[in-house]
């Protein structure tokens, strides 16, 4: 049997028990990189809170290479959303990638060398190294997504939950955030990103997981981006949908 | 400040003042019997506190031995500053948490929820026992913390009411069993003295007190120093502790308990009303001075730790109660810090201000000169010069406003002041270029891409001119493509100056 790097089996989670997720059945394959896609609400970033356990489900559940998520934390590393943290807490940016080693040291141990060396050169990949003594605050939005990113890849997980990691961010930092993507995935990893640009997914993923509320579509880019589908994730949302068209017109032109 | 403290201070302000209309009797150290305060006072008691605190006594009978009297009032008074600065060092390292989580306010409502705790312990007991009042006020700030958590998720009642609503029920509470304490025959004969939790005094420290501070802040330091990772990440980042399999609610209750823990011990020293100011006030202070959660629990304690021992000093200088002179101290120095801070002060923010306020000026003068020069097409600014007279026209101000500004360019090295003419430097000139290129350069993208109209387009280009750094300039010049002209049709100056033969070609 093979031993899918997340598979999910119904999977419903409701808050203040109204539904958010309906039955949610998913298995992705190693080393893909995934664009999570759908309208405003549609759940993107509560199917990773609860992949990551971070929410109670109503029913069904989660397992990571076969076992759950309890027995295989050092496997995934989740980036939250950049909002979701005070940014004048009092730490500076290698303090904030060391918290990825956290989870492999556990309780009462300190982190060693081999450790920081591998913060420094989580630092470096994200071309932040030069500013890892500032304090976290004296950062661009980029810059500060970049160090959310050298934090996921201290943790050398094997799966990887993104939640909207281009939001907000310059030019540089979405390359370097492609370039990275590209890399995880040569190394056979499997990332999961929410992502809100339709025309942007298209280009950087390889699979699409189109949901809103329910699963719509999971499946390889080319067969899953398609108008029909499209317009049935972002259902009547008019000016969405007429984006979306435009994303289609405008990369059929390209090709 | 990102601490939102404003309210608990002046909460904490209104409270000192409510306590300085008591009489002093009720709160005041009584180390001496004397009130007025003179100078002489002044040295004579500072003598007296360091000789008793550290030295063992003071002889104050002239025998040339210590009498029992003497010796008690030495103990007393160490008792006293160990307590304080162990209170100080406590509240200070776990406030640096409990502020950082906001949870001040929570601080402040447990110092006023353990009353009733300490009446309940008293009436159970019998006595003033220390582990009992302990105990009882440990269980009562547990219940009003479960009671606000209770409100908040079974109501939609917010956290802030539900706060307010815990401490004044069980403050008012906690008064309640006090005054029935002391107007109930059978149990007033040993209640004097209950009222020093209300206000708080050292003075009154005794043993057992010193050993639960010692144990509390052993514990603290304990669980502080060993889980200081787990700490510092369920506080900075929840959905990631929880990510890594870090129990957000373990570490909650753990801070929970551990905070009740500190106030039930501290209350004795700094009493109900004040000992959110030791769980705030040090850790602000820090927070203003530091950028690193180790060296802000460490700089928070050793303020707190001062405060403590600077307080009982001053206590028993000033002959004034020992909580609120802790407090007020902590206070001071909080005020110096947030002044004088080098980072985060506002002395130094009002510098930085003045200095790019003098650079905005500085620049606006010489790209006057820049733009009269090139009006006239005449290279001069760096030889002939260009009369403050015409650079007053230009920038629609008199003559007196440019010369005072001209004036500030003396020492910048970019200008000199010859004959009411202002001589532009060689690197004076570059500046100039390079403030006008900005502001074209600027206005050019404003009316292209945010497709503003030529006379929309000056405020903003007027404001970025200044900021704008050479890498950003780059960059906007190779969007717009290497533009020639302006939106207003004025040619936008080349980094460099050109050479004759460049600006002939240009011309032809």
């Amino acid at each position: 049997m093979i031993q899918y790097p997340l598979e999910i089996h119904d999977l419903t989670v409701s808050y203040n028990r109204k539904p958010v997720l309906w039955n949610i059945d998913l298995a992705v394959p190693e080393g893909v990189v995934v664009g999570i896609v759908g309208p405003n609400g549609a759940g993107k970033s509560t199917l990773l809170k609860a992949v990551m356990n971070l929410l109670r489900f109503s029913s069904g559940w989660v397992k990571i290479y076969g076992k759950p998520i309890s027995e295989q934390r050092g496997l995934v590393g989740y980036v939250p959303q950049r909002e979701e943290v005070d940014w004048d807490f009092p730490i500076t940016v290698r303090d904030l990638v060391l918290m990825g080693r956290y989870g492999r040291l556990g309780l009462f141990r300190r982190p060693r060398r081999e450790d920081h060396e591998i913060v420094e050169r989580a630092l470096e990949k994200v071309g932040m190294g030069s500013f890892a003594d500032r304090q976290i605050g004296n950062l661009s939005g980029g810059q500060q997504q970049r160090i959310f990113l050298a934090r996921a890849l201290a943790q050398e997980s094997r799966v990887y939950l993104m939640d909207e990691p281009f939001a907000g961010v310059d030019a540089t930092t979405e390359k370097a955030i492609v370039d990275l993507l590209i890399e995880m995935r040569n190394e056979k990893r499997t990332v999961l990103v929410v992502n809100h640009d339709l025309q942007a997914s298209r280009e950087y993923f390889d699979y699409l997981l189109l949901i809103n509320r329910r699963l719509v579509a999971f499946g390889p880019t080319e067969e899953v981006f398609t108008e029909e589908l499209l317009r049935k994730t972002y259902g009547g949302h008019l000016t969405i949908l007429s984006r979306a068209a435009e994303a289609i017109g405008e990369s059929r032109g390209r090709s | 400040m990102a601490l939102k403290k404003g309210h608990l201070v002046a909460l904490l302000l209104l409270e000192i003042t409510v306590m300085a209309v008591r009489p002093p009797s009720v709160h005041a150290v009584q180390f001496s019997r004397e009130r007025d305060v003179t100078w002489d006072s002044i040295v004579r008691e500072t003598r007296s506190f360091f000789a008793n605190v550290f030295l063992g006594g003071v002889d104050e009978d002239g025998d040339g031995t210590l009498s029992n009297g003497e010796r008690a009032n030495s103990s007393l008074l160490r008792s006293a500053s160990v307590a304080a600065v162990l209170v100080g060092v406590t509240c200070g390292l776990l406030g640096c948490f409990i502020t950082l989580r906001r949870m001040a306010m929570f601080g402040d409502m447990l110092g006023h929820a353990v009353l009733p705790g300490i009446a309940v312990g008293y009436i159970l007991v019998g006595s003033k026992s220390t582990p009992a009042l302990l105990l009882g006020a440990l269980g009562a700030g547990l219940l009003a913390a479960a009671l606000t958590k209770t409100i908040c998720s079974w109501s939609r009642v917010k956290e802030d009411a539900a706060l307010g609503i815990s401490l004044s029920f069980f403050y008012a509470l906690g008064s309640w069993l006090l005054f029935w304490i002391t107007r109930d025959p059978a149990l007033r004969t040993e209640a004097s003295g209950l009222d020093e939790y209300l206000f708080g005094n050292p003075a009154v420290i005794n043993p057992p007190d010193l050993w639960a501070l010692g144990l509390a802040a052993a514990v603290v330091l304990g669980i502080v120093s060993i889980g200081f990772k787990e700490f510092l990440v369920c506080t900075f980042d929840q959905g990631f502790a929880a990510s890594i399999g870090l129990n957000r609610g373990k570490a909650d209750t753990t801070l929970l308990v551990l905070l009740t823990v500190v106030i039930v011990v501290s209350i004795k020293v700094l009493g109900v009303v004040l000992v959110a100011a030791a769980l705030t006030i040090p850790p602000a202070t820090a927070y203003l001075l530091t950028d690193r959660l180790k060296r802000l629990c460490l700089v928070s304690a050793a303020i707190g730790a001062l405060s403590g021992f600077g307080g009982t000093y001053l206590s028993a200088v000033l002959y004034i109660g020992t909580g609120p002179a802790i407090v007020c101290l902590a206070f001071g120095l909080l005020l110096v810090v947030f002044v004088v801070s080098p980072r985060h002060g506002i002395l130094s923010r009002i510098l930085r201000h003045r200095s790019l306020a003098l650079r905005t000026a500085r620049e606006n003068i010489l790209a006057a000169a820049f733009r009269i020069c090139e009006r006239e097409k005449r290279s001069e600014a760096t030889s002939v010069g260009v009369t403050l007279e015409n650079i007053a026209a230009a920038r629609n101000e008199s003559v007196e406003a440019t010369r005072a500004i001209a004036r500030k360019l003396r020492g910048s090295g970019w200008a000199l002041l010859r004959d009411d003419r202002l001589v532009l430097t060689v690197e004076g000139e570059e500046r100039a270029r390079r403030v006008v290129r900005t502001h074209r350069l600027w206005e050019l993208f404003l009316s292209q891409e945010a497709r503003l109209p030529p006379d929309h387009v000056h405020p903003g280009a007027e404001e970025i001119e200044h900021y704008m750094t050479d890498e950003a300039l780059e960059e906007l010049e190779k969007f717009l493509n290497h533009p020639r002209t302006d939106p207003h049709g004025r040619a936008i100056p080349d980094s460099k100056p050109r050479t004759g033969r460049e600006q002939r070609e240009a011309d032809a």
